[in-house]
């Protein structure tokens, strides 16, 4: 413990000087930017940010970089908060909160909320990955495609708790995100599925569907119902955008819950910062005393996914820092950054280049303390600008869609799949088909469907391997737990609405 | 059932019909574990499958709604024209849609700047309702702010 602390010191002592403190301040502002913008997210942020690093202190450039990655964190749930566009997959929950609390005038308080959840998220998380990185890596390791393959099934059951009142319209929108997920290369065999275009054999870009869905759904439900946002005029009065007491009081525990979750699921490889979203939204949503508040702004289910999404960062830097192993896609630029200074990620990096780790890490940290600030006190300004283009709205939304789809791979090919699932957002909102799990399935399927043949195919055939490993067999209990209770508590809650009614 | 609904739910009908066809193409199986054409195959006869229910499902409450409402005549309740969908709002979404379908096809041959531009001049002031001038301003604003974000900060080669 002694020496961690000494090693964290010594990478203030590192950190601290003027040059890497405006460095941090500015990259955590270009983060929050980055993950502001549709289409842009962690991964465009640091790939973007690479090229200025070249030729700085090595200790420098990794505070450039994972400023750059933890303000992205908290830049995504802006544009989810006020517009309803996700910036990037992780802040898709905070939308499903966040929306509709700003459509109640409660937008400032929306973010505020989600800054200090992401600030403490993102804190538990500097914590683990201070005190804990060798450990819960050593432990990590041991999870096999069984494992994964029971995780996934365990993220993808609380489909139950996203469904709403009707199930049979969330499995079909559930088959349609397995069906959408299905498409291009598969990892297994090597099969291009269902390439109707070449564009398709990469498959279908999960951030194009998300913009499409919810950006221009939003968009075109609006331009039917002529709905016109109504957020008043412009004011300052910093007291509209710091939550209370009783706001921050209802916020706390879903902030810890959802640190916690975000953090160990931060740390499985491939898993990452939206799985653990989704997760800590569903576990809110179950403990919920008023689960039917959940979708009209209630602040426990945009505060949990918030505080997980930011603690997942440094979560996953764990492994690649102790094991070499990349856990999602900013980690794996994080890696090619890591080598591209002449760093060798592994066991031996910490002995090795201890130094500059430490640095990154002491960086990290002075990051997240920027992020709070300049997010808390940049409130007014986003709400107000909200506030002066709302009825300009529509074209804007449209026009960040249409770029931030474009920027995906240059090309207006994801501006067409945006379009598509654009279409398709609308007619599943008037229809009251629930987006959420369509989304999780187009996330957790790939990865579900490749540990699954994994591990059949460990196996040689046999299903046997599910219930044989001690870690699977838990988790498949534990899944059939939550489906359980999610079922009996859905029908008690039905009985109750009837005898009260 | 909304018109609304039945275009969806027809929508993923051929959509998982097609996929259907093609995963019969695929090897269902190996000799070690499950083949590429295992979830699609699957998960697309469960989807026909839930769409057929949801349309049966449909088909009987409108029965029982219409012998509720009409007093067991077999005559249509009178709330049936809720079922035809506001006629102007629906001939906006379309039209908003068929202009960005446009705006896309050009920019597959002038660059995204100049039908990016024309689209949010339109949006603004056919289906938002501002005036010509207004609309060319805000979106001349809003243009130059993507812009320098998009092309000069993060070099993405939007024309």
């Amino acid at each position: 413990m002694l020496d961690t602390l000494a090693s964290l010191s010594g990478g203030f002592e590192t950190v601290l000087t003027f040059h890497n403190i405006v460095l941090i301040f500015l990259a955590g502002i270009i983060g929050t930017v980055i993950g502001a913008l549709p289409g842009l997210g962690p991964s465009a942020g640091i790939a973007l940010m690479l090229p200025l690093t070249f030729g700085m202190p090595h200790a420098s450039g990794l505070c450039l970089l994972t400023g750059v990655y933890m303000g992205t964190m908290y830049g995504g749930r802006i544009t989810s908060i006020l517009i309803n566009t996700p910036g990037d997959a992780p802040a898709i929950i905070t939308a499903l909160e966040g929306y509709p609390m700003m459509r109640q005038g409660k937008g400032g308080l929306a973010l505020g909320i989600s800054a200090i959840s992401s600030f403490v998220g993102g804190f538990f998380g500097l914590a683990v990955l201070v005190f804990f990185a060798p450990i819960v890596a050593e432990y990590a390791i041991f999870l096999g495609p069984p494992e994964y393959f029971m995780l996934m099934l365990v993220g993808l059951s609380t489909i139950v708790l996203l469904a709403g009142d009707d199930v049979f319209k969330a499995l079909i929108v559930t088959c349609f995100g397995f069906l959408v997920s299905t498409f291009g290369s598969d990892y297994i065999s090597g099969h291009i599925r269902f390439a109707f275009v070449p564009e398709l054999i990469e498959g279908i870009d999960f951030v194009a569907i998300i913009i499409g869905l919810y950006g221009l759904g939003e968009v075109f439900y609006n331009l039917e119902r002529k709905i016109v946002l109504n957020l008043g005029k412009p004011n300052f009065r910093f007291s509209d955008y710091i939550p209370g007491k009783e706001d921050l009081k209802q916020a706390s525990g879903p902030t810890v819950r959802g640190s916690v979750l975000g953090t160990f699921i931060g740390i499985l490889p491939g898993a990452g910062a939206t799985i653990a979203t989704f997760l800590a939204y569903a576990l809110e949503r179950k403990l919920s005393k008023n689960p039917e508040n959940f979708g009209k702004g209630a602040i426990a289910g945009l505060a949990s996914p918030e505080a997980s999404n930011n603690a997942a960062v440094p979560g996953s830097l764990i492994p690649l820092i102790t094991l070499g192993i990349p856990g999602s896609g900013g980690t794996a630029i994080m890696l090619g950054a890591l080598i591209m200074f002449g760093l060798q990620p592994g066991p031996l990096l910490m002995i090795q280049s201890g130094d500059v780790v430490w640095a990154m890490i002491a960086g990290l940290i002075l990051a997240n303390f920027f992020l709070l600030a300049s997010n808390v006190l940049l409130i007014p300004l986003f709400v107000n600008m909200l506030r002066l283009v709302q009825k300009h709205l529509p074209s804007i939304v449209v026009g960040l869609c249409i770029v931030g789809a474009f920027s995906l791979n240059y090309g207006t090919f994801n501006i067409w799949i945006a379009l598509i699932f654009g279409v398709i957002g609308y007619l599943m909102r008037k229809n009251d088909y629930p987006t959420g799990p369509f989304i999780l399935a187009v996330v957790l399927a790939p990865l579900a469907e490749n540990y699954f043949r994994q591990s059949i195919m460990l196996a040689q055939g046999s299903w046997s391997i599910f219930i044989n490993r001690p870690v699977s067999l838990t988790l498949v209990v534990f899944m059939v737990l939550v489906v359980c209770a999610s079922i009996i508590s859905k029908q008690l809650l039905r009985r109750r609405r009837v005898g009260t009614e | 059932m909304k018109i609304s609904e039945i275009i969806l739910l027809g929508g993923l009908s051929v959509f998982s019909g097609s996929l259907l066809w093609g995963s019969l193409d695929m090897p269902y199986s190996t000799d070690t574990t499950f083949g590429p054409g295992f979830i699609p195959l699957n998960v697309s006869i469960a989807l026909l499958a839930l769409i057929a229910g949801v349309a049966i499902r449909a088909v009987v409450r409108s029965k029982r709604d219409v012998a509720v409402s009409s007093g067991g005549t077999g005559e249509p309740a009178d709330d049936a024209q809720d079922v035809v969908p506001q006629t102007l709002g629906v001939l906006m979404l379309g039209g908003a849609i068929a202009s960005i379908a446009i705006c896309i096809y050009a920019m597959s041959y002038i660059g995204v700047m100049i039908p990016l531009g024309v689209l949010l001049v339109i949006l603004s002031w056919r289906f938002s309702g501002h005036g010509f001038f207004k609309s060319v301003a805000i979106s001349l604003i809003v243009l130059a702010v993507i812009y320098l974000i998009f092309s000069v900060w993060l070099r993405i080669p939007l024309h």
